[in-house]
Order: structure tokens, then sequence, then C-alpha cells
């Protein structure tokens, strides 16, 4: 298995993506943290720059981003390459070498978050001074509430990619998976309205996967419960389940395709 | 354990399409084997599945007397393979591939043997995006071959080679077969694998119509009786008035046997008042032995 991933991590060091996205990254947290600040010079609070901080000057957004490219290609391109037939061939079960590519988008998932904690807490020393660490907010300092919303990220994000991963190994189509993901994602936040809408009417709705994306603002804000109509915790629970689900039929998939 | 690859009551359909219908047969360790039949046969079929890369609906596979299944196959790990075309990351340069695939202690002095084998040295360097056909082949015959495994797939490795490049790989492969490597190699052309091979399998719409060391085909050979004469077109149509066996082609071609002479040829033929120009003979190359093959079995 360490051998899998070790392969799998060296094919995705010879990516140029894997270098020029995070700069990107870096460059729009730079960006926003910079446009943040100007906007909001005259009336802002430093409970308001502080929350800038917490979001990981949008870091933690494009985070998301990074990872539903990550995995939208990880299984597709070796369809399109055609190198899916070396990679099976080997001694190794699908299964391990299912597995040890969500080990490495695990392993990259966390890369990332370390970078742009890393970029997050650089940017704040240079661009708000006057926010520190032991500030609170919502009863937890600052750190410890950057680190909350980072998990709850971390929700967010492996249900988007467990949709991804799913639908790629069903239709080997990196376009494909890749807009899956992102529509997923960018349509829970244009939809939030008409979904509160939705769930005041139907209350199973609230069930449904697109409110699990709201898991991550919920544990920052647990006022969030309103729109959601879940308690965090049922929420962490339905997320962790999805993710399950998603993964499991993905897997699945991979295991008993018969024909590549 | 003489076999290092057995298959036996193999099938394999797609939709309606019966691909493998019963296929069986064995290889033996240290043998070069070739496996021909024209496009569409089910060559590559045949080689997915030894490597578990496709299932099937019935059979039983066995490499080095372990089971291979889709999801089971711990046997394959001595198995290198080039399917159909060879598999490569266009971001990646050749030499990268070899590192993500080479495994052991003596992995870079196997890449640097096999990248001067094949003659790869001036482009190894390069992006495979801005290889050649050619090129791309050579890397998937590399890959197969960098952990010197004890058993080798290949599918229509000549593909795209040069003349050269062909000479070259025939070379290897016929060293490596000396220190001990199996061969399973398959082509459209039988004549590719002719100078090769040890045995060969021949296979035609998903069946095995032959399977034999590659002597005993050779020996079908027969030799052939080439004419030209004042007419041609006569002269093909009196021998079959006569009952022998005429090649349907621009020249005059009789199969020669034991009933059927040189003699008794030229006679019925100047009897008929046709003027004999030019009288050669010629050993049946391996492709008429193989039509020969696909012909009986058709009666
Ligand atoms: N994935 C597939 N889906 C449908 N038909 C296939 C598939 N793979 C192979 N076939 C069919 O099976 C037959 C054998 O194919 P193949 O093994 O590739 O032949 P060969 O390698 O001898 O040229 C062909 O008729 C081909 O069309
Ligand atoms: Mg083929």
């Amino acid at each position: 298995m360490t051998t899998l991933i070790k392969q799998e991590l060296y094919k995705i060091s010879k990516r140029k993506t894997t270098y020029i996205l995070p700069i990107i990254t870096i460059v729009f947290m730079f960006l926003a943290a910079i446009m943040i600040k100007n906007v909001s010079e005259s009336g802002d609070t430093a409970i308001d720059s502080a929350a800038y901080f917490v979001d990981l000057y949008s870091g933690l957004t494009w985070v998301v981003y990074l990872m539903i490219f990550a995995g939208s290609t990880i299984i597709t391109q070796e369809f399109e390459f055609g190198t899916i037939k070396n990679l099976l061939y080997r001694k190794y079960s699908r299964t391990e070498i299912l597995i040890s590519k969500w080990m490495t988008l695990l392993i990259m998932n966390i890369c990332y978050f370390v970078m742009t904690i890393i970029v997050a807490v650089f940017l704040k020393f240079i661009f708000y001074p006057d926010v520190t660490f032991d500030m609170t907010i919502n009863n937890h300092s600052l750190f410890s509430a950057m680190l909350m919303n980072v998990l709850g990220n971390f929700l967010v994000t492996w249900i988007v990619l467990s949709l991804v991963l799913m639908i790629s190994t069903l239709f080997k189509n990196s376009a494909v998976s890749v807009s899956v993901g992102i529509v997923f994602y960018f349509g829970a936040s244009v939809l939030s309205m008409f979904q509160t809408l939705a769930i005041q009417k139907w209350d199973w709705l609230k069930w449904n996967p697109l409110n699990m994306l709201n898991v991550g603002r919920q544990v920052q804000s647990p006022e969030m419960h309103q729109m959601t109509q879940l308690s965090t915790n049922s929420m962490i629970i339905a997320s962790f389940v999805y993710i399950i689900i998603f993964l499991a039929i993905g897997y699945y998939a991979f295991r008993s395709r018969k024909n590549i | 354990m003489d076999n290092i690859l057995e298959i036996s009551g193999l099938n394999k359909h797609f939709g309606k399409k019966i691909a493998l219908d019963n296929v069986g047969f064995n290889i033996k360790k240290g043998h070069i084997v070739g496996l021909v039949g024209p496009n569409g046969a089910g060559k590559s079929t045949i080689m997915k599945a030894v490597l578990g890369l496709i299932g099937t609906d019935s059979g039983q596979i066995k490499v080095e007397d372990e089971l291979i299944s889709i999801n089971n196959h711990p046997a394959l790990e001595k198995v290198g393979a080039l399917i159909e075309y060879p598999g490569i990351y266009p971001y990646m340069t050749g030499r990268e591939h070899l590192k993500l695939y080479a495994t052991g202690a003596n992995a870079e002095s196997n890449i640097d043997q096999i990248v001067e084998e094949l003659e790869m040295t001036k482009y190894i360097q390069m992006k495979a995006k801005s290889y050649s056909l050619g090129m791309k082949q050579k890397l998937g015959i590399a890959l197969a071959l960098v952990n010197k495994p004890e058993f080798v797939i290949l599918d229509e490795p000549m593909n795209g080679l040069d003349p050269q490049a062909n000479k070259l790989l025939r070379e290897l492969i016929v060293k490596q077969a000396k220190a001990g490597t199996t061969f399973l190699i398959s082509s459209h052309i039988l004549s590719e694998l002719g100078k090769i091979a040890d045995d060969i399998v021949v296979i035609e719409q998903g069946k095995i119509i032959a399977d034999a060391p590659i002597d005993e085909i050779t020996h079908a050979d027969k030799k052939l009786i080439i004419l030209e004469t004042s007419d041609d077109n006569k002269a093909r149509q009196i021998l079959k008035e006569n009952n022998y066996a005429v090649a349907d082609e621009n020249k005059v071609i009789i199969q020669q046997n034991k009933e059927v002479t040189l003699a008794k040829i030229l006679r019925l033929l100047v009897e008929s008042g046709i003027d004999i120009n030019d009288v050669k003979h010629q050993n049946a190359v391996l492709e008429d032995s193989l039509l020969q093959i696909l012909k009986d079995d058709e009666k």
C-alpha cells in the first residue's frame, strides 16, 4: 500500500497543475486579504477582521476546488491516458489501488490545509496586525475557531470529493466529474435561498446532500440551525453517511468493472 | 510445474458478440509463444483476461498454478505486459515512467539497462507527449520489461516500430527467452513471429484453431510449384478440370506432394498445347500454411 501511495504522489509531483493551482490559490488569498482590507477600512470591527482570518482569506473555498480537480483527475486520467491497464495488472488488488488513491487525496488535502493556514497566518501579520490569536469568536479563541472551520471545511470537501470519485468511476471522464463537483459545490450556495424555503415546506428535504454542505458554516455559527433545520451533530453524522455512501458506490463500481 | 500459464474453457462475450469461445491453451516455461489471428479475433481479450483486467463468463486462468481473477491476482507480480497501446502520462518523461514502475533494489540499473537495450537513450529524458508512435511503443515495451519479469505478455509489440527497432526487439526477446523468460506475443502477421516463436496458437473469431510447436506448423508447409506459361488462365482452368488445387492468383501456383508432381503437371499442360516459360519452386511461407490451417478448419 505504501508503494502505491508513493507512486500516486510521484505522478502528482510531476504534474504542473500541482504547483500552479496552489500558487493561484495563494494569489487569490493575497488579493482577498488586500481587497477586504481596503473595502472595510472605515467601519470594520476587529471581530470582522478576525472572521476573515478564520476563513483563511477565502483559502478554504479554494481548497475545495483544488480537491475537486485532484479527485476528478486521479482516476479518470488513468482511463484517458490508457495507464489504467498498467495500474491494474500488477499484483495489487483493485481495492488496494482505489484505497491508495483515497489516501493520496487525503494527504493532498492535509497539505493544502497546512499551506493555506501558513499563508493566512502570514497575511494576518502583514495586513491585520491588530487581530491577535487570543481574541475570542463565538466563545472560541481565534486559532481554535479557525481550526474548527478547517475541520468543517474538511467534511464539506469530502462530501464533494466522494461524489466526484463516484462519478469518476462510473463515467471514466474527468470533464464530467469535475463539472459535477463544481456544480454540486457551487449549486449549494446558489440554491441556498431556494433550499431554505423548500425545507420549510418539505421537512424531509433537510436530509438532502446539498444541505450537508452547510456543515462547515454551522460548525462556525450554530445559528445556521435555523436554515438547515438540523442540529450540528446530526449534520456531522449525516455528512459522514453521505461520504461513506458515495465512496462505497464508487468502490463497488470500480471493483466490479468487468471491461477496462 | 512446467506450465507458466494454463487457460481452459474461457468464454467471454461483449453484448451479443462472442469474443472468446471455449478458449484453452498452455504455455511452457521459457517458451516464446505466438498468438496469431486476424484483427478482432480475440487476442487482446485473451491477454486482458490473463492479466485480470477483464472478467470472463466462464473458464479458468492459472499463472504459476494460481487462479487469476479481476480482484485477486498476486501471481501477476512476476508478469510484465503491454496491451493494445502503451499507457503513457504525457507530462512525464520516459525515464520517469520507468522510475514509477521499477521496483526492487536494482531499479536504477534495470532502468539503465532496458533504456540501453532498446536504444532509447536519446529521448528518454524528454516528456512523453513529444514522443512519436514508435517511441511510445518502445517505452511501453520497456515498461513491460523493466522489472525483469518471468513472464512477459506483449500485444502486437511490433506495431509502429521501424524495421530496425523491430529487429532490435526480436533479438531482445530471443535473448531474454534464452535466459529463461517466457513470452506470449500476439500478432496478426504470422511471419512476424515465425522467426522467433517456439509455439504458435492460432485464433480466429474467438476460437483456437491451431496450437502447435512452430516446427509442426512450418512442416505443414508444402513445396509450391510456380509456373509462368503462355496462357495462365487456360493453364489454371485445365489443372482445375483435372482436380488439381490451384491458387486463385495471377500466376499458376500448385502445391506439390506425392501425388502432385512437377512431371505430371508439365505433361498435362504441354499435352494441352500450353508452353511453359518458367518453373519455380518455393517453400510456402508461414502465412500460406496458416491459410491452410484456416481452410482445413472450415471443412
Ligand atoms: N470493450 C469491448 N466492448 C465491446 N466489444 C469488444 C470490446 N473489446 C473487444 N471487443 C470485441 O471483441 C472481439 C475481439 O477483440 P480483440 O480481443 O480486441 O481482438 P484482437 O486483439 O484479436 O484484434 C472484437 O470483435 C471486438 O470488437
Ligand atoms: Mg488487439
